[in-house]
Parts: C-alpha cells; structure tokens; sequence
C-alpha cells in the first residue's frame, strides 16, 4: 500500500509490541490505521453502526491476533486491512437481507480510474500500486466492472447478477476471467 | 473438488480473496489452506495485491465512540493466551487489572490517542486523522501535558441498554462535548439531562443528545482530580426546577485526562 518503507516499520514495531500485551502500542497502531480500516468498512458495509461494530471487531481481533501477524502476510496495513474486509464480506453475508440493492447507477464511484489523482497520491504511490491500475485498465469492462463491485461491495455472485442484471453463469465467467487475466498482468 | 490444478487454485484462491468464494466452498478452501503452503501463499499473493484498491479510499475518522467501547471489551474480554511471547509475570504485587479509565488515562499522556480525538481542535494533536498521511504524521508531536489546560472524560452507559456517551469537560472553554451513541428504548416525549455532583448538589450541564453529538455548558471553577457525573430521565426540555426529578439513569467518574 501507499506507505513508505519506514511507516511499515513502524506499524511491524507496534504490531510486534501490541502482541506483546502493550496498549500504548496498540492505541498508536489504532490511531495510525484505524481511518484507513473504517473508510473501507463504511464503503462495503454503507452503515455507520455497522462499520463501527466491525471497526470495534477488527480491533479486538488485532489485539487478541498481533503476535501471529509475520512479515510474509504482506505489510502490517495489509494485514490490517486484509482483517477489516474479511470481517465486511463476514458482516455482509448475515445482514445483506436488510440491505437494498442499489438501482442501476446509483453506486458511489469505484472505478480505479476515479480515484488516487492527486500528486501527494501519486508521489508516494509504491510500484505495485500502479501496477494493478495498468492491470485494471486492461480488463474488458464487464470484467473490470464486477471484480471491482465484489471488492467494494462484497457482492457474491448472485448478487453481481442482479446488480449488473445479467445471467449468473455470464458474471460467473466475468469474474473468472477478469480475475484470471488480471493475475496474469501481475505476474509479469 | 481437485485442488492439485494449480489454475484452480489460483482462481479458488482469488475468488477466496476477493469474497466471491461462498459457503461450504470457502470453508473447504480455508481448510485447505491451513495445511497447504502453496495455497496459503497464493491467497497471500492476492490479498496484497487487492489491498491497492482499499488504498485508493479517504481516511475515515471513527468516532472516540469506537475506541472507548473497544477498551471496554478488551478489559472485559479473558487475557489473551499467547504464553510464549507475553512477559509472564507483569508485577510481582500482581495489581488489579486496570479500568478501562486508568487505561485511557494512561493512553492521555502517553499517546494521546482517545483524548486527542475528544480534545478535538485544541492542538498540534497527534495523527490528523483525516490526513491520509495518517501513518507518517502519527504520534510523535504529543503536547506536554502541563502546558495544556485540564480537559476530564468520562463514558456514561446506561444499565440494560446500548445507550452511552462519551463526554469530555473542558474547564477552560466552559464546554461539554457529547458523542452518543446506541438509544434509549421508549424515550418518548422525555429528556435526558447530565448533572454535575458538586458539593452543593446536582449542577445542570444541560441536555445530553440522544443521537450524534452534541454541546452542553460547563459552569465556571470546575477543577479537581476527579468528577463526578449522572444522567436523569425528564420532562420533555428538562427538569423544571433545576434538581433531578427522574430516575438517575446512570453516573460515574470525569477522569482528568490531559
């Protein structure tokens, strides 16, 4: 993610010392990630009561957790975030019902394009990051379009269908594919 | 299902990631997942890469709410059991575990966090959080505490609801800011009213919101170590004769933070 080498040092110390039992470490590491964690909880899950629950959960779990955090799960504000989502896509999956499906457009932005335009964005922006917008951008639209929905709005397939009022196999095979080639452009 | 395909696993692990994997289905593969190395990476291989798209959100401050029940359900939860790597014996007087006020009194002085986002605009606080240089601006610049004006937090909860507020007094502006959050069952037509317990008695600090926040009045000269706070149920605009006249719903501690 968009940080630079010495802040994911800083957040694997706090994560090291928050295993530890220590709650000073702990609140710093809530303070320095829990706007990033809660922005992407507030976008899959649209509630406020709801993305403060999760918030709460993801927390709890980051202190109960923080020792079998290990530098190969990714950096700390991945794993973090990596937490945060599964908790969402988790959430979502026991209340969606209450949830009413968007109408057609009316969606809040999510195209890779839309966003990350500013200079301070791009200037600290890590190759990787970059990476996956090239790879984004080279997916067919109905691709890029429903992997994009189920990251952002934790749809399953059904639920893309619906949204994106086409049959389950075809949404299916977008995902499939998009997800397919997108490894591909990864990879290389 | 044949998971030795390594393009079926990749796409099982992608479409794990990505949250489109369901059910039984997902639960077989998170099986899978733990006893094979191969696959753990793979999913490992996503996951980071998917993270870019979380990147690209604004920071979101939480409200102090969060932070403030989470530090009530990490002292209420059973200590964790990490006995490998967790200093085994803390204290040798084997103190009482600390309140989730000794802990956020603690965090005051130390990093500032809960009281930096009650405290609000006073300061070159800590971590602007709607920065999204979040990380790289974090706690570093913490003010001395001497060299600010006493601010006092308290959590009110009311007993058998979800109701709570968390409030912080700061003497020097006069103000009591309010973040509630959870509701009171049938409140109806009635008020809730936060009281000062001063030796003369229950002072009026106004009407407490019942959602989002709010602002009430803090009388002149209020100081101490500790004060004491409680929250009553009354008629609609509150009480009519300046004493509580409901039920006291709850009350407890102003803990001076900074």
């Amino acid at each position: 993610m968009s940080y630079s080498t010495a802040d994911n040092e800083r957040l694997v110390y706090l994560l090291a010392d928050t295993g530890l039992g220590d709650q000073r470490a702990f609140a710093q590491l809530y303070e320095a990630c829990s706007s990033h964690l809660y922005a992407l909880l507030l976008r899959m899950l649209k509630r406020r009561d709801w993305a403060d629950e999760a918030l709460q959960d993801c927390f709890l779990r980051i202190w109960q957790k923080a020792d079998t955090y290990a530098p190969e799960k990714g950096t700390p504000l991945t794993w973090l975030m990596t937490v945060a989502r599964y908790r969402a896509l988790d959430l979502l999956r026991m209340k969606r019902p209450e949830v009413e499906m968007p109408e057609e457009g009316d969606e809040a932005p999510m195209t890779f394009a839309d966003v990350s335009e500013s200079p301070e964005d791009r200037a600290v922006e890590q190759e990787g990051l970059g990476m996956l917008r090239d790879c984004m951008q080279d997916l067919q639209d109905e691709q890029k379009r429903s992997v994009l929905l189920a990251y952002y709005e934790g749809y399953t397939h059904q639920e893309l269908a619906q949204v994106m009022d086409a049959p389950l196999g075809t949404v299916k095979s977008w995902v499939r594919r998009g997800l397919a080639r997108l490894r591909e452009c990864l990879d290389r | 299902m044949k998971y030795d395909n390594p393009k079926l696993r990749q796409m099982l692990a992608a479409e794990y990631v990505l949250g489109t994997l369901r059910g039984l289905a997902r639960r077989r593969f998170e099986r899978l997942a733990r006893s094979e190395t191969a696959v753990r990476s793979e999913i490992r291989f996503w996951e980071s890469r998917l993270a870019g798209l979380a990147a690209n959100l604004k920071p979101q401050s939480p409200p102090p709410s969060v932070w403030f029940s989470l530090l009530h359900r990490i002292e209420t939860q059973p200590p964790v059991v990490t006995p490998i790597r967790r200093p085994v014996a803390p204290a040798p007087a084997a103190p009482a575990p600390a309140s989730p006020w000794r802990i956020v009194a603690g965090l005051a002085t130390a990093a500032g966090v809960a009281i930096a986002v009650l405290i609000g605009s006073r300061a070159p606080l800590p971590g602007a959080i709607d920065a999204p240089t979040t990380v790289a601006t974090a706690p570093q610049a913490v003010p001395a505490p001497a060299a600010l004006p006493p601010v006092y937090v308290a959590l009110l909860r009311v007993p058998d609801t979800d109701l709570q507020w968390t409030l912080a007094l700061k003497p020097e502006s006069d103000e009591v800011t309010a973040v509630v959050s959870g509701s009171y069952p049938k409140l109806g037509e009635r008020s809730l009213e936060l009281w000062l317990i001063t030796d003369a008695g229950p002072v009026s600090l106004g009407l407490l919101p019942t959602t989002g926040e709010g602002r009430l009045k803090l009388p002149d000269g209020v100081s101490g170590a500790q004060l004491t706070l409680a929250v009553s149920l009354e008629p609609a605009g509150g009480s009519p004769i300046g004493k509580p006249t409901g039920p006291v719903l709850t009350s407890g501690p102003a803990i001076k933070a900074v």
